[in-house]
Protein backbone atom coordinates (compact mmCIF):
# COMPACT_ATOMS: atom_id res chain seq x y z
CA UNK A 1 0.00 0.00 0.00
CA UNK A 2 1.13 3.51 -1.12
CA UNK A 3 0.13 6.86 0.28
CA UNK A 4 1.10 9.63 -1.66
CA UNK A 5 1.82 13.28 0.09
CA UNK A 6 2.60 16.74 -1.32
CA UNK A 7 4.14 19.64 0.54
CA UNK A 8 5.26 22.58 -0.72
CA UNK A 9 8.82 21.90 1.21
CA UNK A 10 9.29 18.24 -0.34
CA UNK A 11 6.71 18.31 -3.21
CA UNK A 12 5.70 14.75 -4.17
CA UNK A 13 6.38 11.88 -1.58
CA UNK A 14 4.98 8.33 -2.04
CA UNK A 15 5.67 6.78 1.45
CA UNK A 16 4.15 3.48 3.26
CA UNK A 17 0.21 3.77 4.04
CA UNK A 18 -3.02 4.53 2.15
CA UNK A 19 -5.08 7.50 0.79
CA UNK A 20 -3.88 11.36 -0.64
CA UNK A 21 -2.74 14.05 1.38
CA UNK A 22 -1.91 17.55 -0.28
CA UNK A 23 -0.39 20.03 2.36
CA UNK A 24 -0.66 23.41 0.60
CA UNK A 25 0.69 26.89 2.48
CA UNK A 26 4.01 27.62 4.35
CA UNK A 27 6.83 25.14 4.30
CA UNK A 28 7.87 26.69 7.74
CA UNK A 29 4.52 24.52 9.05
CA UNK A 30 2.78 28.10 10.37
CA UNK A 31 -0.11 28.07 7.59
CA UNK A 32 -0.39 24.69 6.30
CA UNK A 33 -3.91 23.22 5.45
CA UNK A 34 -4.06 19.68 4.40
CA UNK A 35 -6.27 18.26 2.34
CA UNK A 36 -7.46 14.52 2.11
CA UNK A 37 -9.30 12.65 -0.04
CA UNK A 38 -9.90 9.20 1.58
CA UNK A 39 -12.05 6.06 1.19
CA UNK A 40 -14.26 4.17 4.33
CA UNK A 41 -16.43 1.04 4.25
CA UNK A 42 -18.37 -0.61 6.28
CA UNK A 43 -20.09 -4.03 5.76
CA UNK A 44 -23.31 -5.37 8.39
CA UNK A 45 -26.56 -7.24 8.32
CA UNK A 46 -29.37 -5.92 8.75
CA UNK A 47 -31.51 -6.02 11.75
CA UNK A 48 -34.52 -8.40 10.56
CA UNK A 49 -36.25 -6.88 13.64
CA UNK A 50 -36.13 -3.04 13.18
CA UNK A 51 -36.39 -0.15 10.27
CA UNK A 52 -33.14 1.14 11.55
CA UNK A 53 -30.12 -0.04 11.14
CA UNK A 54 -26.81 1.00 12.63
CA UNK A 55 -23.81 0.12 9.87
CA UNK A 56 -20.49 0.56 11.80
CA UNK A 57 -17.08 1.18 10.38
CA UNK A 58 -14.11 -1.22 10.95
CA UNK A 59 -12.65 -0.07 14.29
CA UNK A 60 -10.43 2.33 14.44
CA UNK A 61 -11.95 3.73 11.08
CA UNK A 62 -14.14 6.86 11.62
CA UNK A 63 -16.15 9.52 9.52
CA UNK A 64 -13.65 12.37 10.29
CA UNK A 65 -15.32 15.91 11.40
CA UNK A 66 -14.47 18.55 9.21
CA UNK A 67 -15.12 16.05 6.08
CA UNK A 68 -17.11 16.62 3.01
CA UNK A 69 -19.07 13.74 1.32
CA UNK A 70 -18.07 13.75 -2.04
CA UNK A 71 -20.20 10.16 -3.07
CA UNK A 72 -21.02 6.70 -1.64
CA UNK A 73 -21.55 3.23 -3.36
CA UNK A 74 -23.95 1.10 -1.84
CA UNK A 75 -24.07 -2.73 -2.42
CA UNK A 76 -26.53 -5.66 -1.05
CA UNK A 77 -24.29 -8.18 -0.54
CA UNK A 78 -27.09 -10.42 0.12
CA UNK A 79 -30.14 -8.93 -1.32
CA UNK A 80 -33.43 -8.89 0.30
CA UNK A 81 -35.55 -12.13 0.31
CA UNK A 82 -38.45 -9.76 1.15
CA UNK A 83 -39.56 -6.48 -1.26
CA UNK A 84 -38.15 -3.98 1.56
CA UNK A 85 -37.08 -0.63 0.66
CA UNK A 86 -34.27 1.65 1.63
CA UNK A 87 -35.42 4.91 2.18
CA UNK A 88 -32.68 6.91 4.10
CA UNK A 89 -28.92 6.76 4.72
CA UNK A 90 -27.02 9.54 6.68
CA UNK A 91 -24.61 9.48 9.92
CA UNK A 92 -27.83 10.00 12.37
CA UNK A 93 -31.45 10.21 12.21
CA UNK A 94 -31.96 13.56 11.21
CA UNK A 95 -29.38 13.81 8.72
CA UNK A 96 -30.36 11.78 5.03
CA UNK A 97 -26.84 12.56 3.97
CA UNK A 98 -26.42 10.53 0.96
CA UNK A 99 -29.87 8.63 -0.16
CA UNK A 100 -32.80 10.84 -1.52
CA UNK A 101 -35.37 8.78 -2.28
CA UNK A 102 -35.70 4.74 -2.10
CA UNK A 103 -33.35 1.90 -2.88
CA UNK A 104 -34.78 -1.73 -3.51
CA UNK A 105 -32.84 -3.90 -1.22
CA UNK A 106 -33.97 -6.87 -2.87
CA UNK A 107 -31.35 -5.84 -5.75
CA UNK A 108 -27.78 -6.72 -5.53
CA UNK A 109 -26.86 -3.74 -7.96
CA UNK A 110 -23.99 -2.00 -7.12
CA UNK A 111 -25.79 2.03 -6.64
CA UNK A 112 -23.57 5.04 -6.51
CA UNK A 113 -25.06 7.78 -4.84
CA UNK A 114 -24.34 11.18 -4.74
CA UNK A 115 -24.78 13.09 -1.74
CA UNK A 116 -28.09 14.79 -1.18
CA UNK A 117 -26.12 18.50 -0.46
CA UNK A 118 -22.69 18.97 -0.57
CA UNK A 119 -22.33 19.54 3.18
CA UNK A 120 -19.20 19.40 5.75
CA UNK A 121 -20.04 16.87 8.22
CA UNK A 122 -19.57 19.45 11.14
CA UNK A 123 -17.27 19.11 14.33
CA UNK A 124 -17.91 16.03 15.18
CA UNK A 125 -16.27 12.39 13.95
CA UNK A 126 -18.59 9.42 13.39
CA UNK A 127 -17.91 5.83 13.42
CA UNK A 128 -21.42 4.81 11.77
CA UNK A 129 -24.12 5.13 9.49
CA UNK A 130 -27.81 5.16 9.83
CA UNK A 131 -29.60 3.16 7.57
CA UNK A 132 -33.88 3.11 7.11
CA UNK A 133 -36.01 0.60 5.61
CA UNK A 134 -39.52 0.79 4.52
CA UNK A 135 -40.31 -2.64 6.50
CA UNK A 136 -38.58 -5.13 8.77
CA UNK A 137 -35.95 -6.76 6.16
CA UNK A 138 -35.22 -10.39 6.08
CA UNK A 139 -32.86 -11.97 8.80
CA UNK A 140 -30.02 -12.90 5.71
CA UNK A 141 -29.63 -9.23 4.08
CA UNK A 142 -26.28 -7.89 4.19
CA UNK A 143 -25.04 -4.70 3.49
CA UNK A 144 -21.86 -2.80 2.18
CA UNK A 145 -21.67 1.23 1.91
CA UNK A 146 -18.05 2.92 0.84
CA UNK A 147 -18.08 6.60 1.28
CA UNK A 148 -15.44 8.63 -0.54
CA UNK A 149 -14.56 12.07 1.53
CA UNK A 150 -12.32 15.21 1.34
CA UNK A 151 -10.91 16.30 4.72
CA UNK A 152 -9.42 19.65 5.53
CA UNK A 153 -7.72 19.99 8.34
CA UNK B 1 -1.02 12.64 -23.42
CA UNK B 2 0.21 11.34 -20.05
CA UNK B 3 -2.70 10.64 -17.21
CA UNK B 4 -1.55 10.41 -13.56
CA UNK B 5 -3.37 7.59 -11.59
CA UNK B 6 -2.95 6.98 -8.02
CA UNK B 7 -3.99 3.76 -6.67
CA UNK B 8 -3.24 2.83 -3.25
CA UNK B 9 -1.44 -0.31 -4.45
CA UNK B 10 0.98 0.85 -7.13
CA UNK B 11 1.20 4.30 -6.29
CA UNK B 12 1.60 7.39 -8.89
CA UNK B 13 1.67 6.17 -11.75
CA UNK B 14 1.29 8.01 -15.74
CA UNK B 15 -0.10 6.33 -18.61
CA UNK B 16 -1.18 7.64 -21.93
CA UNK B 17 -4.59 9.71 -21.94
CA UNK B 18 -5.62 12.60 -20.33
CA UNK B 19 -6.95 13.39 -16.50
CA UNK B 20 -6.15 13.17 -13.18
CA UNK B 21 -7.89 9.87 -10.82
CA UNK B 22 -7.84 9.55 -7.56
CA UNK B 23 -8.66 5.97 -6.77
CA UNK B 24 -8.41 5.05 -2.79
CA UNK B 25 -10.04 2.19 -1.06
CA UNK B 26 -8.48 -1.23 -1.06
CA UNK B 27 -8.54 -3.21 -4.37
CA UNK B 28 -8.02 -6.52 -2.45
CA UNK B 29 -11.34 -5.82 -0.94
CA UNK B 30 -13.42 -4.56 -3.27
CA UNK B 31 -14.40 -1.18 -2.37
CA UNK B 32 -12.69 1.16 -4.36
CA UNK B 33 -13.16 4.87 -5.58
CA UNK B 34 -12.52 7.40 -7.94
CA UNK B 35 -12.30 11.08 -7.83
CA UNK B 36 -11.26 12.44 -11.32
CA UNK B 37 -10.65 15.63 -12.01
CA UNK B 38 -11.97 16.67 -15.41
CA UNK B 39 -12.44 19.18 -17.83
CA UNK B 40 -14.77 18.71 -21.13
CA UNK B 41 -15.35 21.63 -23.66
CA UNK B 42 -17.61 22.50 -27.26
CA UNK B 43 -17.45 24.86 -29.80
CA UNK B 44 -20.78 25.29 -30.75
CA UNK B 45 -22.60 28.07 -32.82
CA UNK B 46 -25.16 30.00 -31.51
CA UNK B 47 -28.68 29.54 -32.43
CA UNK B 48 -30.76 31.52 -35.79
CA UNK B 49 -33.86 33.15 -33.66
CA UNK B 50 -33.74 31.25 -30.90
CA UNK B 51 -32.54 31.99 -27.03
CA UNK B 52 -31.50 28.76 -25.83
CA UNK B 53 -29.34 25.86 -27.35
CA UNK B 54 -28.80 22.49 -25.79
CA UNK B 55 -25.33 21.10 -26.27
CA UNK B 56 -23.69 18.04 -26.89
CA UNK B 57 -21.66 18.48 -23.73
CA UNK B 58 -22.74 15.50 -20.90
CA UNK B 59 -21.72 15.57 -17.40
CA UNK B 60 -21.74 11.84 -15.40
CA UNK B 61 -23.67 11.01 -12.49
CA UNK B 62 -22.35 11.85 -9.38
CA UNK B 63 -20.47 14.77 -10.58
CA UNK B 64 -19.44 18.05 -9.13
CA UNK B 65 -19.23 21.28 -11.67
CA UNK B 66 -16.86 23.67 -10.19
CA UNK B 67 -16.29 26.31 -13.31
CA UNK B 68 -17.28 26.76 -16.45
CA UNK B 69 -15.59 29.56 -19.06
CA UNK B 70 -17.20 31.01 -22.18
CA UNK B 71 -15.32 32.64 -25.08
CA UNK B 72 -16.37 34.27 -28.25
CA UNK B 73 -14.63 32.85 -31.07
CA UNK B 74 -16.81 34.63 -33.96
CA UNK B 75 -18.88 37.27 -32.27
CA UNK B 76 -22.84 37.13 -32.97
CA UNK B 77 -24.04 40.07 -35.09
CA UNK B 78 -27.04 40.53 -32.60
CA UNK B 79 -26.06 42.19 -29.24
CA UNK B 80 -27.36 39.61 -26.35
CA UNK B 81 -25.64 37.87 -23.70
CA UNK B 82 -25.16 34.11 -22.33
CA UNK B 83 -27.63 34.10 -19.06
CA UNK B 84 -27.12 30.89 -17.77
CA UNK B 85 -25.78 27.94 -17.92
CA UNK B 86 -28.83 24.98 -17.11
CA UNK B 87 -29.40 20.97 -17.32
CA UNK B 88 -32.08 19.85 -20.07
CA UNK B 89 -34.19 19.79 -17.23
CA UNK B 90 -34.19 23.34 -16.79
CA UNK B 91 -32.59 22.41 -13.51
CA UNK B 92 -30.31 25.75 -13.22
CA UNK B 93 -26.27 25.15 -12.17
CA UNK B 94 -24.96 28.71 -13.01
CA UNK B 95 -26.66 31.79 -13.01
CA UNK B 96 -25.85 35.55 -13.75
CA UNK B 97 -23.16 34.49 -16.73
CA UNK B 98 -23.82 37.86 -18.06
CA UNK B 99 -21.54 36.96 -21.02
CA UNK B 100 -21.52 38.95 -24.32
CA UNK B 101 -21.84 37.28 -27.60
CA UNK B 102 -21.60 39.89 -29.72
CA UNK B 103 -17.71 40.71 -29.26
CA UNK B 104 -14.63 39.11 -28.68
CA UNK B 105 -13.93 37.33 -25.35
CA UNK B 106 -13.58 34.82 -22.36
CA UNK B 107 -15.46 34.58 -18.99
CA UNK B 108 -14.87 32.11 -16.30
CA UNK B 109 -18.34 31.57 -13.76
CA UNK B 110 -18.64 29.66 -11.44
CA UNK B 111 -22.20 27.95 -9.35
CA UNK B 112 -23.23 29.98 -6.67
CA UNK B 113 -23.42 26.82 -4.26
CA UNK B 114 -21.59 23.34 -5.36
CA UNK B 115 -24.20 20.71 -6.35
CA UNK B 116 -23.97 17.24 -6.67
CA UNK B 117 -25.59 15.97 -10.08
CA UNK B 118 -28.59 13.16 -9.69
CA UNK B 119 -28.04 11.91 -13.02
CA UNK B 120 -26.19 12.56 -15.90
CA UNK B 121 -26.90 15.57 -17.31
CA UNK B 122 -27.04 17.13 -20.66
CA UNK B 123 -25.92 20.93 -20.94
CA UNK B 124 -27.96 23.98 -22.09
CA UNK B 125 -27.35 27.66 -22.45
CA UNK B 126 -29.72 30.39 -22.05
CA UNK B 127 -29.53 33.97 -23.67
CA UNK B 128 -31.12 37.09 -23.01
CA UNK B 129 -33.07 37.18 -26.33
CA UNK B 130 -32.79 35.55 -30.06
CA UNK B 131 -29.11 35.59 -31.80
CA UNK B 132 -28.51 35.79 -35.51
CA UNK B 133 -26.86 32.94 -35.18
CA UNK B 134 -23.20 33.33 -37.30
CA UNK B 135 -21.49 33.94 -33.76
CA UNK B 136 -19.42 30.33 -32.61
CA UNK B 137 -18.57 30.33 -28.99
CA UNK B 138 -16.61 27.84 -26.93
CA UNK B 139 -17.48 26.25 -24.10
CA UNK B 140 -15.06 24.76 -21.39
CA UNK B 141 -16.42 23.01 -17.71
CA UNK B 142 -14.63 21.49 -15.31
CA UNK B 143 -15.70 18.90 -12.40
CA UNK B 144 -15.21 16.13 -9.43
CA UNK B 145 -16.27 13.12 -11.33
CA UNK B 146 -16.57 10.35 -8.14
CA UNK B 147 -17.18 6.81 -9.45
Amino acid sequence: MIKLEYTEKKGLVQKPGAGVDLTLGGSTGQHEMTTTFKVIHATSSLDPQDTTHIITFPEGVVLPANSLILASKLEMLVPDADETNITALGISANDTLMLDGELSASSDEVVLLPPTALEFVGSESFDSVLLTTDDNPHEEAMIKITICYMQLQ
Amino acid sequence: MPKVQYTEKKGLVQTSGAGVDLTLGSSSEAHEMTTSFKVQTETFDLPAAASALTLDLEIPKCSILTSAKFEVLTPDTTNTTITALKSLTDDTLISGVAFAVNALGEKIVTPAALASLAADTTLKIELSGNTTGDGVVKLTVSYLQLS
